[in-house]
C-alpha cells in the first residue's frame, strides 16, 4: 500500500512529467495512492488536498474550466542562485540560527527555503544561535505564526489582553502586521471595538484564536497605505503623542559611522561640517536623554533648549551624588 | 523537534530532489541537519522517495535513489522534478524574514537575488509593509565576512568600538560562532588582542577584513556559554535606585533584588562585564541611580559624568 508522502511525490512527479493537460481521473488511473475502486467524492477531495500541499511545495499548478490540469513549468522551476561565498555563509548563519528560535514564527518554511537556494545541502553545520524574544519565546513564536497567517489571509483575531496598567480585556483585531523591536514581538492591527488602529505586545496576549468562520473568505481589507514601519519606534517615541516634541541631536564625526543604525531609519539626518544633525521626533524627555548618553559618546542634545539644560543638570546630578 | 507532517515530508523530498545529481552520494545525517529532520526519519523518507514514480506502471520511471548504510547513492538522474523549485510564497516570506532580521533589507542585492527564485505569489512588497524581523541594523558585508570567516575558519581584523569606547580599537579575531540575542546579532571569537574569548556586538563593528590566515578552531578550546548576557563569575556593583527610577529587571541582565525598599528605594546588585558598560548606563539615568559599590565604579560614573558635562557644556 502506497503511503500519503509517497501518493504526494507521485503526484507531482505525474504533473512534471505530463506533456500537456491532464485530468484528475488520469491522475486517479496513472498515480500509485489514488484507488480506482474510491468513492468518487472521497477522491475529489483527496486530489484537492494534495494540490494544495504541492502548490506549498512550489509548484504551479494550472487548472482551466473544463477539469485540465497542467504544471506552469517557468513558474515552478527557477535557475539556480549564484551566490558567492559571503552570501552562501550568511544564508546559512542566518537560517540555522532561526530555524531553531522558538520565537522565529517561520522556521519550517525557512528550512525548506535553505534547501532550495543553497547550492550544497549536505555541507556541514553552522555554529550560530538566535532568541529574538527572550519572554515566553515558544508562545511568542506560536502566536505570531497564527497573527502572521490572519493577517495574510485577511482574518480577524481574538485574544486576551493585558495593558501595561495591569487591566484584562478580549480584543478582537483586524490584524495588519508584525513586528520585532528589542526582543519583543508586536502586532498592529484595527481594533473592531475601539475602531481605532493600535499596536499590542504579543507577550501580553493570552488566546489567541483565528475566526475560523469562512476561513477562505478574507474579513477585512487592510489599508493600501499600511506600513508596519512607520509604528516601529525608537525608545523615546514610545507614550502619549500629545507629548510629542522635535529634538535635535548632533552627531560628532568620530560617531558618525554609526549614525545610520542609531537613527533606524527614524528622523532626517543632515550634514554639519564633519558630523551630522539628527531632527526626530520624540515622545519622552528622560527617555532621549538616556538614549544620548547610552549611546555615546559623541551624541548631544542641540534643541530643545530646555531639554540640552535638562542634560546637563542632570550630568552635575550625578557628579555631586558620586563626589 | 516537532514531528513533521505528510504535507511538510512530502514538500522537503520535493526540495531536496533539485540537490540530487546522478552518481553523488550525501550522508543521510548531513541531510537531515540541514532540513531539520531526524536522520531515522529522513531515511525513511528517502525509502520512500525510492518507490516514488511519475507512472505506477513503469518502473524504469522510479526515483533512482539508494539508501544503505546511513548514505543515499543516486545512481541515475531525477525524473521529471530535476531542477529547483522555486520558493513558494510562505517559503519566500520566511527567507526574507530571517534576512531581515540579520539586517538585509529589501534592497540589498543578497535579497533581491534569493527572492528571484520566489513563485509568483509572493509580494515581497506586501511582505516589507507588513512584517518587520529586523533585530539590529548593521553593515551586511561585515556579518557576511563574519558568517564566512567562521565556516572557512578564517582569521579577521575587525575595528571594534566598545560600549562607552571614544575610538575603535583593531582587533585580529577567529569568529567561532554567530547568534541574535535581544535585539542584538554578536559574534564570539578568539581575540588576538585579549588572548581570550570575547563576545562583539556586530552593529558596533565598523569594517571587517579578511586576512587570509586561517585557523584551527580546536587550540582554544570550547568558548563557553554562547550568550551575551551570560554573567557566571562576574563581578556585582551594588547599585541604589531612587524612587523615581523604579528597577525594571529587563534592563540590567542578571540582576537580583539585595534588599527590599528602603524609604522609596531599591537596592539591586547587578553583574557586569566592564566598567564602561555600567558607567555609562548609570550616568544615563541622571542621578536616579547611584552607585553604592566598589568604590571604584563610583569613581568612574562621577569621571564619566565630568566628561559627558565638559563636552555637553562646549557644545
Amino acid at each position: 500500500m502506497t503511503d500519503a508522502i509517497e501518493r504526494l511525490v507521485n503526484l507531482a512527479l505525474f504533473f512534471a512529467d505530463a506533456r500537456g493537460t491532464v485530468t484528475a481521473e488520469q491522475a486517479r488511473a496513472q498515480v500509485a495512492g489514488y484507488s480506482v475502486g474510491q468513492d468518487e467524492s472521497a477522491f475529489i477531495r483527496m486530489f484537492e488536498r494534495d494540490k494544495d500541499d504541492l502548490r506549498k511545495a512550489g509548484l504551479t499548478i494550472l487548472a482551466d474550466d473544463e477539469g485540465n490540469y497542467r504544471l506552469d513549468r517557468a513558474a515552478t522551476f527557477s535557475t539556480p542562485i549564484e551566490l558567492d561565498a559571503g552570501e552562501t555563509a550568511a544564508i546559512r548563519t542566518v537560517a540555522a540560527a532561526l530555524a531553531d528560535d522558538a520565537s522565529f514564527p517561520y522556521a519550517t518554511d525557512l528550512r525548506l527555503a535553505l534547501a532550495k537556494v543553497t547550492a550544497q545541502i549536505d555541507a556541514p553545520g553552522v555554529h550560530a544561535t538566535s532568541r529574538l524574544a527572550d519572554e515566553s519565546p515558544e508562545r511568542q513564536g506560536a502566536d505570531v505564526a497564527t497573527l502572521s497567517a490572519a493577517a495574510a489571509t485577511g482574518k480577524r483575531v481574538s485574544f486576551g489582553y493585558t495593558n501595561t496598567a495591569g487591566v484584562s480585556a478580549p480584543h478582537e483585531i483586524e490584524p495588519y502586521g508584525l513586528f520585532l523591536h528589542d526582543g519583543r514581538w508586536y502586532l498592529v492591527g484595527r481594533d473592531t471595538g475601539k475602531d481605532q488602529v493600535r499596536t499590542y505586545t504579543v507577550s501580553r496576549m493570552r488566546s489567541v484564536s483565528t475566526n475560523s468562520a469562512a476561513p477562505k473568505t478574507p474579513d477585512f481589507a487592510r489599508p493600501d497605505d499600511f506600513d508596519v514601519a512607520r509604528f516601529v519606534r525608537l525608545p523615546f517615541q514610545f507614550g502619549a503623542s500629545a507629548r510629542s516634541f522635535e529634538a535635535v541631536v548632533r552627531f560628532d564625526p568620530p560617531a558618525m559611522w554609526r549614525a545610520h543604525i542609531l537613527c533606524a531609519g527614524q528622523g532626517v539626518l543632515t550634514p554639519d561640517g564633519q558630523g551630522a544633525l539628527w531632527t526626530v521626533e520624540a515622545h519622552s524627555d528622560a527617555a532621549l536623554l538616556r538614549f544620548v548618553l547610552e549611546n555615546g559618546p559623541g551624541l548631544s542634545v542641540v534643541s530643545p533648549p530646555e531639554l540640552a539644560q535638562a542634560l546637563r543638570t542632570g550630568l552635575g546630578a550625578v557628579e555631586v551624588l558620586h563626589g | 523537534m516537532a514531528k513533521a507532517t505528510t504535507s511538510e515530508r512530502a514538500r522537503r523530498l520535493i526540495a531536496l530532489m533539485g540537490h540530487l545529481t546522478k552518481d553523488s552520494s550525501y550522508r543521510v545525517a548531513d541531510l537531515a541537519t540541514s532540513l531539520g529532520a531526524t536522520p531515522a526519519e529522513l531515511a525513511a523518507d528517502l525509502e520512500a522517495l525510492s518507490m516514488c514514480g511519475a507512472n505506477d506502471l513503469d518502473p524504469y520511471s522510479l526515483v533512482p535513489v539508494m539508501i544503505e548504510n546511513g548514505t543515499v547513492e543516486v545512481f541515475g538522474h531525477m525524473p521529471a522534478l530535476s531542477g529547483p523549485v522555486r520558493l513558494s510564497s510562505a517559503e519566500a516570506t520566511a527567507l526574507a524574514a530571517a534576512l531581515q532580521a540579520a539586517g538585509f533589507t529589501a534592497n540589498d542585492p543578497l535579497v533581491a537575488k534569493i527572492l528571484s527564485a520566489a513563485s509568483a505569489g509572493f509580494d515581497a512588497e506586501e511582505l516589507e509593509h507588513t512584517v518587520r524581523a529586523a533585530v539590529s541594523s548593521h553593515e551586511h558585508s561585515v556579518f557576511g565576512i563574519l558568517a564566512d570567516a567562521a565556516q572557512s575558519h578564517t582569521v579577521i581584523e575587525i575595528d571594534y568600538t566598545g560600549t562607552g569606547a571614544p575610538s575603535a580599537t583593531t582587533r585580529r579575531v577567529e569568529p567561532a560562532a554567530l547568534f541574535a540575542e535581544r535585539g542584538a546579532w554578536y559574534v564570539t571569537a578568539w581575540c588576538h588582542r585579549s588572548g581570550s574569548w570575547r563576545t562583539f556586538r556586530i552593529d558596533r563593528i565598523r569594517e571587517a577584513r579578511v586576512t587570509g590566515e586561517t585557523f584551527d578552531p580546536s587550540v582554544h578550546g570550547e568558548p563557553g556559554p554562547i550568550s551575551a548576557f551570560d554573567v557566571t563569575g562576574l563581578p556585582l556593583a551594588t547599585l541604589r535606585f531612587l524612587a523615581e527610577e523604579p528597577f525594571v529587571e529587563r534592563e540590567w541582565p542578571g540582576a537580583r533584588l539585595a534588599e527590599g525598599p528602603d524609604v522609596g528605594t531599591t537596592i539591586v546588585e547587578v553583574p557586569y562585564g566592564g566598567t564602561g558598560w555600567i558607567a555609562r548606563r548609570v550616568v544615563a539615568r541622571l542621578g536616579r541611580v547611584e552607585v553604592l559599590g566598589p568604590a571604584e565604579l563610583r569613581e568612574a560614573v562621577k569621571a564619566l559624568a565630568h566628561q559627558e558635562l565638559s563636552s555637553a557644556t562646549a557644545t
